[in-house]
């Protein structure tokens, strides 16, 4: 499901219900931001189970948050990609330079040989993602793999929209660099 | 550096990480309804109580408390105010009682009709 997390105006309205009580709020709210939250750790994390504590505890924030939201400011998407986000940077502050663990794939249906080749593609990005300076790897994971706009991430990093342009080309660039030596390996071929 | 536009040669400006992109997009994790459940059930937590009035009742037994202290306070002010502001009264009216002044005033007159002063000290006996 698309999310524009500037153009959701019944987010505060969805979150309002959520504060009197309504399931079936929650569970929208849930669906529309939960799977993004999720994806978006993962990639920072580097690890499935970290990811779904961050998706937990920023979810629970925002109900927390419900009974005393005030329209007119931060969507509540926006809002909760930000608490995520600062969970996240807690995290990989608090850890060793340790492992990258990519998360579980899902089986597309697709030929083992071009399912391995994705996955490793897949590995090898988020492999590169964890080399990335944080808010570079923020950046980046919001804009190309979340598709979120320049504004909306602009919003949850706190910075301008240029400070957004200009880390998501330094990570590009970056993570150019860090996969240029293992094309090879997977799958591309030299066009020299 | 065009690496990987041998992949896709019908687009010479293809982004050289757009096919990791889309390989991780789809591969990305799913919610699983376990932790969609969990979420769900914090709400309901959340949402539950809500002691508005408590909260309210709580601040009112706090201002109870309070206003003693803050009514002493104002009526302090004000005496203070009135102390300060008021014109003070005249020594002689202050120190005798409210039915001599009149008589006094007579005895100040017929004074300084007949010696010019109205305090008989002024006449250094």
């Amino acid at each position: 499901m698309p999310l524009e997390l500037r153009s959701e105006p019944e987010q505060a309205d969805l979150l309002a219900r959520v504060a009197r009580g309504d399931q079936q709020a929650a569970a929208y709210l849930t669906d529309l931001i939960a799977p993004r939250l999720l994806r978006f750790a993962a990639r920072m994390l580097g690890d499935l189970a970290e990811a779904e504590d961050v998706t937990q505890e920023a979810m629970l924030r925002l109900w927390r948050m419900a009974p005393d939201w005030q329209d007119g400011g931060a969507q509540p998407a926006t809002w909760v990609f930000r608490v995520a986000a600062n969970l996240c940077t807690d995290r990989l502050r608090r850890r060793r330079p340790v492992q990258e663990a990519s998360p579980d794939l899902p089986d597309t249906g697709r030929t083992q040989e071009a399912n391995l080749m994705e996955a490793a593609r897949v590995r090898a990005l988020e492999t590169a993602l964890q080399e990335l300076p944080e808010r570079q790897r923020q950046a980046v994971i919001l804009r190309h793999l979340e598709g979120l706009s320049n504004p909306d991430i602009a919003a949850i990093m706190m910075v301008g929209v240029e400070a957004v342009e200009s880390l998501t080309a330094r990570g590009k660039r970056n993570l150019a660099a860090i996969l240029a030596g293992q094309r090879d390996a997977l799958g591309y071929e030299d066009d020299t | 550096m065009h690496w990987g536009m041998k992949m896709t040669p019908e687009r010479p400006e293809h982004d050289p990480l757009a096919d990791y992109f889309d390989a991780a997009r789809n591969h990305a994790p799913v919610l699983h309804t376990e932790l969609r459940a969990r979420i769900i059930a914090d709400a309901a937590g959340i949402a539950a109580p809500r002691p508005t009035p408590a909260r309210t009742q709580s601040r009112w037994r706090w201002a109870g408390w309070a206003m003693p202290g803050l009514a002493g306070g104002a009526v302090a002010s004000l005496v203070g105010f009135w102390i300060g502001v008021t014109q003070p009264l005249p020594v002689l009216a202050a120190d005798v009682p409210l039915w001599l002044v009149t008589p006094l005033d007579y005895i100040d007159l017929m004074t300084v009709t007949l010696i010019g002063f109205d305090d008989p000290l002024q006449l250094e006996f």
